[in-house]
């Protein structure tokens, strides 16, 4: 059954039907739920919300992007939560080192094929990413982590966030640069990305 | 250096890593690349980061966010019980809206300022209509005068006219229709051979008259009663047309006393249909509230 059946099933209020639209999307909805939110637990909460809050509202889904509309509904289901956040502050129960830092990676993230060199390398950069997404304002954050990490283009972006264009444009490119400025003291650590930069230039 | 370039140019650095440049904003940009090794810097560095953003790791969803129907049960099997509930409140509140519309629409009908012709017009209608039985019975004095003199006084009394001088005003009426009376006579014998057409008689010949009858009472004193007298020797002459009257008195006196029942049944006919629309709205509009908190204390 292809995507348009299972949502208009769905809309009869068949869970199954919306359940395999779930399984497909889920990777996708999870990710941009943490890196909005920059930890595990919350993510998951703010995923399962949005399923909920989705198939609730399903019916109001007016055709289009249902990519584009599961991401808009996680997206603003974090900017709730990391508000309600803000006005009560609460202290994290991930245990944390002395750097304030996670430390436990979860095991889904290990690739079997990496050395163990890579493999913290590739941590210390997740984690490093996720220190500078987690220290952008929401709506620069949302913007990047559209474009650039669920790879989404300009135009879709802009029907998710329901922003126009031209504003897109200018906080993805005020999130590049402040993220830039925070990854500057990684550089030294990355360099799988460095060997790329010098690729695509050569 | 990269702190130089503005926010402009940091933006269509970005668009240009990502091709959104039309092709004359490109060909500009490349310009400004060849002659600024700043903007060369920071595109290389926006660059590295856009690639880091991009082989960052994509995480998998770590268990099954699938719904099950406790998750969303609280939503659905409300949805029914939620639209029947609306349904009848939508409802109480139409029939109770239109029960008070009815309300309305009666007082106007009846009651209001568009209501008082249509109750000026029914008056007179009614009064004509109840004076004919009158001007039957004075049309009989005139062969026995004392005795209607008698049945005549209470009659007007009864219909509450307010100028009663008892003996006076019969006489008045009389002198008036004894006159046509006599017009009549030429006919009224073929008439009366079909005695079965009194009733139909009554209440059509009279009607005309009653009109001329009510003024004159007004105008004619009652001083003019000693006309009484010629006007009996007159009509004195045609016994048979008052004797067929006086056969009709006593059916027409029920008639008489009948009109009014009658009457009164013809102006609360159009009152009906109202009050029915009333009593059917009112009635709806309890019982579908009534049936919207049943349905939403069942439900919860």
């Amino acid at each position: 059954m292809d995507e348009t059946a299972l949502i208009m099933e769905a809309k009869r209020g068949d869970l199954q039907s919306f359940n395999r639209l779930v399984l497909a999307y889920q990777d996708m909805v999870y990710n941009q739920a943490y890196r909005m939110m920059g930890e595990y637990d919350a993510a998951e909460d703010a995923t399962q919300d949005a399923f909920i809050s989705a198939f609730k509202s399903i019916r109001n889904f007016r055709g289009g992007s249902f990519k584009g509309w599961l991401l808009r509904i996680v997206t603003n289901a974090c900017y709730d939560e990391l508000r309600r956040r803000k006005r009560r502050p609460t202290t994290p129960l991930e245990p944390l080192d002395e750097e304030d830092e996670e430390i436990e990676s979860p095991h889904w993230i290990a690739d079997p094929g990496e050395t163990p060199e890579e493999r913290a390398e590739r941590q210390e950069l997740s984690l490093a990413l996720q220190n500078c997404l987690n220290q952008l304002p929401e709506e620069f954050k949302a913007v990047v982590i559209l474009v650039d990490l669920q790879a989404i283009d300009y135009t879709e972006a802009a029907e998710v966030m329901h922003l126009p264009l031209g504003t897109i444009k200018s906080r993805l490119a005020r999130a590049r640069v402040r993220l830039r400025d925070c990854l500057q003291g990684f550089w030294e650590l990355l360099p799988a990305a460095f060997r790329l930069v010098n690729e695509s230039e050569s | 250096m990269t702190k130089q370039l503005t926010a402009q140019e940091f933006e269509i650095l970005s668009a240009y890593l990502d091709g959104e440049l039309t092709s004359q904003e490109q060909s500009r940009l490349e310009q400004s690349l060849e002659q600024r090794s700043e903007m060369r810097q920071a595109l290389d560095e926006l660059r590295r980061t856009r690639i880091i953003l991009r082989s960052a790791t994509r995480l998998r969803a770590p268990r099954n966010f699938t719904l099950t129907a406790e998750m969303v049960g609280s939503v659905k099997p409300a949805r029914k019980p939620l639209f029947a509930v609306n349904a009848l409140r939508f409802s109480s509140a139409l029939a109770s809206i239109l029960f008070v519309l009815t309300i309305i629409g009666e007082w106007f009908t009846f009651s209001g300022p568009l209501a008082a012709p249509v109750a000026m017009v029914s008056e007179p209608a009614s009064q004509a209509e109840s004076v004919p039985p009158e001007a039957a019975m004075l049309a009989a004095p005139t062969s026995a005068p004392a005795e209607l003199r008698q049945m005549a006084t209470p009659e007007p009394s009864a219909k509450g006219f307010e100028t009663t001088p008892e003996a006076p005003l019969p006489t008045a009426e009389i002198s008036m229709f004894a006159q046509p009376a006599e017009e009549t006579t030429a006919e009224a014998p073929s008439a009366l051979e079909a005695p079965l057409m009194g009733s139909a008689l009554v209440a059509e010949t009279p009607t005309p008259e009653p009109m001329a009858v009510e003024e004159t009472p007004a105008e004619m004193p009652a001083d003019q009663a000693p006309n009484l007298a010629e006007t009996e020797e007159a009509i004195a002459l045609q016994p048979a047309p008052p004797l067929s009257d006086t056969q009709m008195i006593p059916t027409d006196t029920p008639e008489a006393m009948a009109i009014r029942p009658v009457e009164a049944d013809r102006t609360m006919d159009p009152h009906l249909p109202w009050r029915f629309a009333q009593g059917l709205m009112l009635i709806l509009a309890l019982a579908t509230a009534a049936g919207a908190i049943i349905v939403r204390q069942f439900t919860r």
